[in-house]
């Protein structure tokens, strides 16, 4: 019976035992015949992932192809916290050699995120404790460093960390001259998208296409060769070409560095621009900030955002305005006394003296308050303000720069009885040191204003080159009156020539002085400022060398010289022929 | 060469048991005129070749030796893919690799390519730390006018015509 009783049992158990069987093998056919497919599908799809392939962002260059700024390659570290609490070294013996830990050849000694800091932070330049800290969580995904040069990654790929510590691509923006035209450049944000400066400016050229690709990937997220199935390469950025000169740049920014630490000035800036194309050669100012840095990105470029009075030199707008409408000729005579009463307000001369006989370019030369208030006897407010606005004052320069200021121009019916007099020699109103240049360029080439330019071209990474637009040009004055007006600030510069001339070359000069608010709200401040075309006898590049509080006061002593020494190395560099001697000077006295 | 001389040996001698009757010369020499096409230089391309191959593996009289070509033929095709798999997975990490190493030192020039950019950038400041200076002030000669002596013509002659026709 026993016998019987247990080959029954066994024979339930073994048809149980069969059915689980056909059932498992039921449902292995099942899912071989009717779900294969499916289940493959399922499959491939979870390690089929789009990966994005970054576009790298534009260069931006000087005139002489000198690399300003460039986007290279880094990566960012980043750690798994419950990968780091499970993990555990490998002691390195001869069967584990190659694929174990160790700490200067010694065993690790601890397990967990301790041990990963351990052995990670000696490659990445890290506290121990500090990264040990960073490891020691819940999640799966901390930052431990940004911006990881490759050699470095590569160094972390080989420490047998993979699973706990991965590497994200990331692009860094790197500057490699510093505070060369840093506030001028400016920044991008951690996306790398402009912020400041060109970089903001020139954002939508200098940002590329991201592409993509599509592939199947292993457990670390590697590419399984071969399974590539979609792809879009990434368009890189366009490279932007500035008209700025590296070199004249640096020259620049020395001679003003030399200038303020000599003068004792609160600050110093200085535009150098191409007269006959309005191409910016030089920005430069005193603040040094570096490229990239936070400060950079804070503060735009004094030569665009500071605004001030330019004093003297507005009288050669004014001339310029009286000439073209035939109010004066530059050989009219006046006997200019060192103070003027006008609708009950006086005017007086920078310096005392006795009742002068000076002609119109003597008045300039003398840069005679006095003289301008009498020569604008029968020149209308609206014509003086016309001028100033066809000269560019109070309008946008069109350069696009962040934080550019227009400046201060107020319409004539505004205007009080001072006022009206007072912009006839440059006070009154508030101008920028890039539109002043293209002001004094206007007379330089011949009475045409240039639009200013400060991108001369972009070009693909194909070297595919594209010239930035240039620009309307309009006439303000006619030829003649601008070459008169040179001629007059010829005569200017002749008196100047023992601080502020260049040897070997004419230059046709302005200085200017203005009372300007100081911190304590008076006017207490001093700007002194210079601006020169040279050569004179063949108009190639205006500068113009603004100072705030110099000591020395007067532009043509102070900011004169720093003119001068950025002229003469310009006509070094660019080898221009020097000038024949000046044999039209316009009299200055009668 | 060997494949294609069998086959059209093997039609020459089944030709003639279709041509028994002599009343029937003129047709026979018709079916003929085909064959001689097939002599051809079209016919002894790889096409034609291909096709008489496989209307001679399709004749009743040969079908073992259909099954065995169609048999290696399979075989060859099975190996072949199986072959150009492999070799299409080799060449896949091969060309992952190679982009590999083009990434790295693609990362290798922009990095050295940026330090390069540094050191250049730090010449005039370091050029300045060692004492050096711009050049300044400007010296020209103006040869306005300028006439050569009389006891400098001779050593002049000697030149080529080239550099004295650039003086005038």
């Amino acid at each position: 019976m026993d016998t019987v009783s247990f080959a029954r049992r066994s024979i339930v158990i073994a048809l149980v035992l069969a059915l689980v069987a056909v059932i498992a093998l039921g449902k292995l056919a099942w899912i071989q015949l009717f779900e294969g497919r499916q289940t493959a599908e399922a499959a491939t799809r979870s390690r089929t992932v789009p990966h994005t392939l970054k576009a790298q962002r534009g260069r931006i260059l000087d005139a002489n192809g000198m690399i300003l700024a460039q986007s290279v390659e880094r990566y960012t570290i980043v750690g798994s916290p419950k990968a780091a609490a499970d993990f555990i070294p490998v002691d390195c013996t001869k069967q584990t050699e190659g694929n174990c830990h160790a700490i200067k050849g010694k065993p690790v000694g601890v397990t967990g995120p301790a041990a990963v800091a351990r052995i990670l932070a000696p490659t990445l330049g890290m506290n121990p404790m500090e990264l040990g800290a960073k490891l020691d969580g819940k999640g799966s995904y901390v930052v431990l460093k940004k911006d990881v040069p490759p050699q470095v990654k590569r160094t972390i790929d080989k420490l047998g960390l993979a699973g706990v510590i991965s590497a994200e691509l990331s692009n860094q923006r790197s500057y490699p001259h510093g505070e060369l035209m840093g506030s001028l450049l400016g920044g991008v944000d951690a996306e790398g998208k402009g912020v400041a400066g060109l970089e903001s400016m020139e954002d939508r050229v200098l940002t590329g296409k991201d592409g993509y690709e599509v592939y199947q990937q292993g457990m670390y997220g590697q590419q399984i060769p071969g399974t590539e199935s979609r792809s879009q390469r990434p368009e890189d950025g366009k490279d932007v070409h500035l008209t700025i000169d590296g070199d004249v740049q640096w020259y620049v920014q020395k001679a003003l560095s030399d200038g303020k630490s000599k003068y004792q000035a609160g600050w110093a800036m200085a535009v150098v621009q191409e007269s006959t194309t309005g191409r910016i050669i030089a920005l430069a100012d005193t603040e040094n900030k570096a490229a990239g840095s936070a400060e950079a990105k804070m503060n735009p470029p004094l030569v665009v955002s500071q605004t001030f009075e330019p004093g003297s030199i507005g009288k050669t707008i004014t001339l310029s305005g009286m000439l073209q409408e035939g109010t004066h000729q530059m050989t009219d005579k006046f006997t200019v006394p060192d103070r003027i009463k006008v609708d009950g307000q006086e005017y007086h001369d920078a310096v005392d003296h006795a009742a002068e006989h000076w002609t119109m370019a003597g008045i300039l030369q003398n840069s005679s308050n006095v003289g301008m208030v009498m020569a604008g006897e029968k020149y209308p407010d609206q014509k003086r303000y016309e001028y100033l606005t066809k000269f560019g004052i109070g309008q946008p320069s069109g350069l696009g720069l962040q934080g550019e200021s227009k400046g201060l121009l107020t319409s004539p019916n505004t205007w009080d009885r001072r006022t009206r007099n007072t912009v006839l020699f440059g006070q009154g109103y508030a101008t920028n040191a890039i539109q002043l240049t293209n002001a004094i360029a206007t007379i330089a080439n011949k009475g045409v204003r240039n639009q200013q330019s400060l991108i001369a071209s972009v070009s693909d990474e194909d070297g595919k080159s594209e010239r930035a637009a240039t620009g309307q040009s309009t006439r303000v004055v006619d030829e003649q009156v601008a070459g008169q007006v040179m001629n007059g600030m010829e005569s200017v510069a002749d008196k100047f020539k023992n601080v502020a001339s260049v040897d070997g070359y004419r230059v046709a000069s302005k200085t200017g002085t203005a009372e300007v608010p100081g911190k304590d709200g008076r006017l207490s401040s001093i700007i002194s400022d210079w601006t020169g075309i040279i050569p004179a006898d063949n108009p190639r590049f205006v500068i113009t060398v603004v100072m705030r509080d110099p000591q020395g006061t007067f532009g043509g002593l102070t900011a004169g010289p720093v003119f001068a020494q950025i002229g003469e190395f310009l006509m070094q560099k660019y080898e221009l022929p020097p000038s024949s001697p000046r044999t039209d000077a316009i009299p200055v006295q009668w | 060469m060997t494949l294609a001389s069998s086959a059209r040996s093997v039609r020459s001698r089944t030709a003639p048991g279709k041509r028994r009757p002599a009343s029937q010369a003129e047709q026979r020499r018709a079916r003929l005129a085909l064959v001689d096409g097939g002599r051809s230089a079209t016919n002894r391309s790889l096409g034609g070749r291909a096709r008489r191959f496989v209307s001679w593996a399709g004749t009743r009289s040969t079908p073992l030796i259909q099954f065995a070509v169609a048999l290696v033929f399979l075989s060859v095709c099975l190996l072949g893919s199986l072959l150009l798999r492999t070799q299409m997975v080799q060449n896949s990490f091969e060309a992952s690799s190679v982009q590999s190493s083009i990434s790295k030192l693609t990362q290798d020039v922009q990095d050295d390519q940026d330090k390069l950019d540094q050191l250049q950038a730090s010449l005039p400041d370091k050029a300045q730390q060692m004492g050096m200076v711009p050049q300044r002030g400007t010296s020209s000669i103006d040869l306005n006018g300028y006439r050569p002596s009389e006891n400098m013509q001779p050593q002049n002659q000697g030149q080529a015509p080239g550099a004295r026709a650039g003086q005038h």
